[in-house]
């Protein structure tokens, strides 16, 4: 035992002695839940909008003024048409483009549909549909108070052909899944990389001639990783709740608990990677393209798993961090217990055993 | 006690290269007996690293048997690991902890402390110590290879595996290193030691020739040259490439090759050299002198690596 943690003290000290790898490991989940926090967020602020006005009657006027005067929207120009429409959204000048018939108040008043369109620029999904949140919302209101009476509010169509990211994301739903990549990345990445380079610098034709038995070796490799881990999930965990207000429903040990298994998931996958990589680039080529990319893209963490086609859905269930991220976010955000998380719990356990297995099956006590 | 502490019989390995199975050892049988230094020389790529990896445990041969202290390298591996000293050839310790750091390291996982068998590596270590706060990585390469030698050294072995480790370093560290070699030997400790350097072989008792992962001969460096069956001619001129040239293309020349500044010339028979002096003297001109020369262990090896060849 004394010689395992010879091996864990060593380990520490060359991850002490290399400074900016540690920066690194503890910059960036401070950097990605202040990005995804604040920056990336779908906060609607002073969005330019362009009016083609063709009804020119005092409602229209007022729902003009109540846009510009709104936090949300500032007003770009009036327009006389449509194509100069077109070319303002084209060009990304403004976001949206509000057209009023040509008879809006006199139908409005009578009860009739009355149409008032908005056109938005969907690039950005997300964006587009605060966007069109908060329109409808100001030209309602408006729309009612004007004509008196809050039901015959004109009907309002949304115009927006690129409108297909139903799910509304906010910087609650990043956090879990900035927790998933962060993990893997420290666990997968750094521990088979860094059982690699003993390979590749020939530190392991030295170990394996001595009494440490090789496995000890893989184990004490994942320690330190497994030690930062803790610490990071306390760090991402403390931000996120103090920083970003993102709500801790659940209980906190159940944040932890699933936080560690999915910890152990990442490190078996790193060892299991090391033991099929010689070189350090393959092992980085092997955690990113092969364990990493799926994390980022089929997890959830970006892209709603609902909305792919699906045979990304089908995909999708063998990515460790999926079921990771769902169960954090049930935990976090709904207050989810043990009994509702158990089945995420029950197939990561499963999936750490099988990676494990693996593993070890595929380690050598010799050099080919 | 067993008179041979390593026994190689019959042992070849192929690895897998692009046009199919490459041989790495073919057939390779030797001895090394208990309590010398034992030398495989050879060129690069003549396969003392494959040798040195199967006799380490490290890899298995494709076949044939090796045993190490009468223990079967491929069954009782985990034994014969307790008992082995290695030094790969390449710097193997790591290079971001320093000299005291990587002495320590090694030590704990041997399960000894550095002072257990400090009469064994006071020697190095002594010379080692101004530098003991130093990264490994930043140590000049004899430094690099007495900490190597070192941390082998320090659960003191029965036998230690030293693969080149010579190669990229200086004269003087080269000849403390020998010097390592055999106070490790008066110890009791047998010394597998590979070089590329001929020169180098006169420090060991008892080597081995290897080239192209044939084993040439076995022998003690004295016994090889004197089963060198010539003499051996040294010439000097000042045109040393010309001389070569000209020397290859008379017919009672067996074999002629650079050595240095001069060429190693032998002849077909004893009575030729007369001829060889006269033709020189009349074609390539005066200023050429010729001796006798006594074979040294390069004469033998490029004898044997030819005779091999042909």
């Amino acid at each position: 035992m004394g010689k395992f943690f010879a091996f864990v003290g060593k380990e520490f000290r060359q991850i002490s002695r290399d400074k900016r790898s540690v920066a690194f490991l503890f910059i960036l989940p401070i950097v990605l839940l202040i990005l995804f926090g604040f920056a990336i967020t779908n906060d609607i602020k002073e969005s330019s909008f362009a009016v083609v006005d063709n009804s020119k009657s005092p409602l229209s006027h007022s729902i003009i003024e109540r846009l510009n005067a709104s936090e949300y929207f500032k007003l770009y120009d009036v327009l006389s048409s449509r194509n100069e429409a077109d070319t303002l959204l084209r060009r990304g000048i403004v976001k949206a483009v509000v057209v009023f018939e040509s008879k809006l108040e006199s139908g409005a008043l009578r009860g009739d549909k009355a149409q008032i369109g908005v056109i938005l620029d969907a690039c950005d999904p997300n964006e587009s549909y605060n966007l069109s949140n908060y329109m409808k919302a100001i030209i309602s209101h408006e729309c009612a108070r004007k004509t008196g009476c809050r039901f015959s509010a004109p009907r309002i169509d949304v115009a927006s052909n690129m409108f297909y990211n139903p799910q509304l994301k906010s910087a609650y739903d990043f956090v879990p899944g900035v927790m998933g990549l962060i993990l893997f990345l420290i666990c997968t990445l750094m521990t088979s990389v860094g059982i690699v380079r003993e390979k590749e610098m020939g530190n392991m034709e030295v170990l394996l001639i001595s009494p440490i038995r090789p496995a000890y070796i893989i184990i004490a490799k994942a320690v330190p990783y497994f030690i930062l881990s803790v610490l990071i999930v306390a760090l991402s965990v403390f931000l996120a709740n103090s920083l970003l207000g993102v709500p801790i429903r659940g209980s906190v040990a159940l944040v932890f608990g699933i936080s560690l298994l999915y910890t152990l998931l990442a490190l078996t996958i790193g060892i299991m990677v090391s033991t099929l990589a010689n070189t350090q680039q393959t092992a980085m080529f092997i955690s990113t393209s092969v364990f990493m990319l799926p994390t980022v893209l089929l997890s959830g963490m970006v892209f709603p798993v609902e909305n792919m086609p699906k045979i990304l859905q089908c995909i999708s269930e063998i990515v460790p961090a999926k079921w990771y991220i769902s169960a954090l976010r049930d935990i976090m955000l709904k207050g989810a217990t043990l009994r509702f998380v158990a089945g995420n719990i029950a197939i990561m356990a499963l999936m750490t055993l099988a990676f494990s297995l693996v593993a070890l099956a595929r380690f050598k006590t010799r050099l080919e | 006690m067993l008179n041979n502490i390593i026994t190689v019989s019959g042992v070849s390995k192929f690895y897998a290269g692009a046009s199919g199975r490459v041989p790495a050892l073919v057939d390779v049988s030797f001895d090394v007996p208990q309590g010398c230094i034992f030398g495989l020389i050879g060129p690069d790529g003549a396969g003392k690293t494959t040798t040195f990896r199967i006799i380490a445990t490290l890899m298995l041969p494709d076949c044939g048997e090796v045993t190490v202290s009468g223990l079967s390298a491929k069954r009782d591996y985990r034994e014969i690991r307790r008992f082995i000293g290695y030094m790969p050839g390449r710097f193997s310790l790591y290079q971001d902890l320093s000299v005291q750091e990587n002495l320590e390291f090694f030590a704990r996982i041997f399960g000894v402390k550095i002072g257990d068998n400090l009469g064994l590596i006071e020697g190095i270590y002594s010379q080692l110590e101004p530098f003991k706060n130093r990264l490994a990585g930043r140590l000049s390469g004899g430094m690099k290879q007495k900490l190597a030698l070192c941390c082998a050294l320090i659960h003191c072995p029965r036998l230690l595996l030293l693969d080149e480790p010579t190669t990229g370093v200086d004269p003087v560290s080269r000849q403390e290193l020998w010097e390592i070699l055999g106070a490790m030997r008066s110890k009791g400790i047998s010394v597998l030691v590979s070089t590329p350097y001929m020169d180098e072989a006169m420090n060991c008792d008892k080597m081995a020739f290897i080239s192209k992962g044939k084993i040439l001969k076995t022998g003690s460096p004295q016994n090889i040259i004197d089963s060198f069956p010539q003499q051996v001619y040294r010439v000097r001129g000042p045109d040393a490439f010309r001389l070569l040239k000209f020397l290859r293309g008379l017919p009672c020349v067996r074999s002629a090759y650079s050595f240095g500044d001069s060429c190693h010339v032998c002849v077909k028979s004893t009575s030729d050299i007369g001829d060889v002096k006269r033709l020189l003297a009349r074609d390539v001109g005066p200023g050429i002198k010729v001796e006798e020369f006594s074979a040294s262990l390069e004469d033998c090896f490029i004898r044997l690596a030819q005779n091999d060849d042909n």
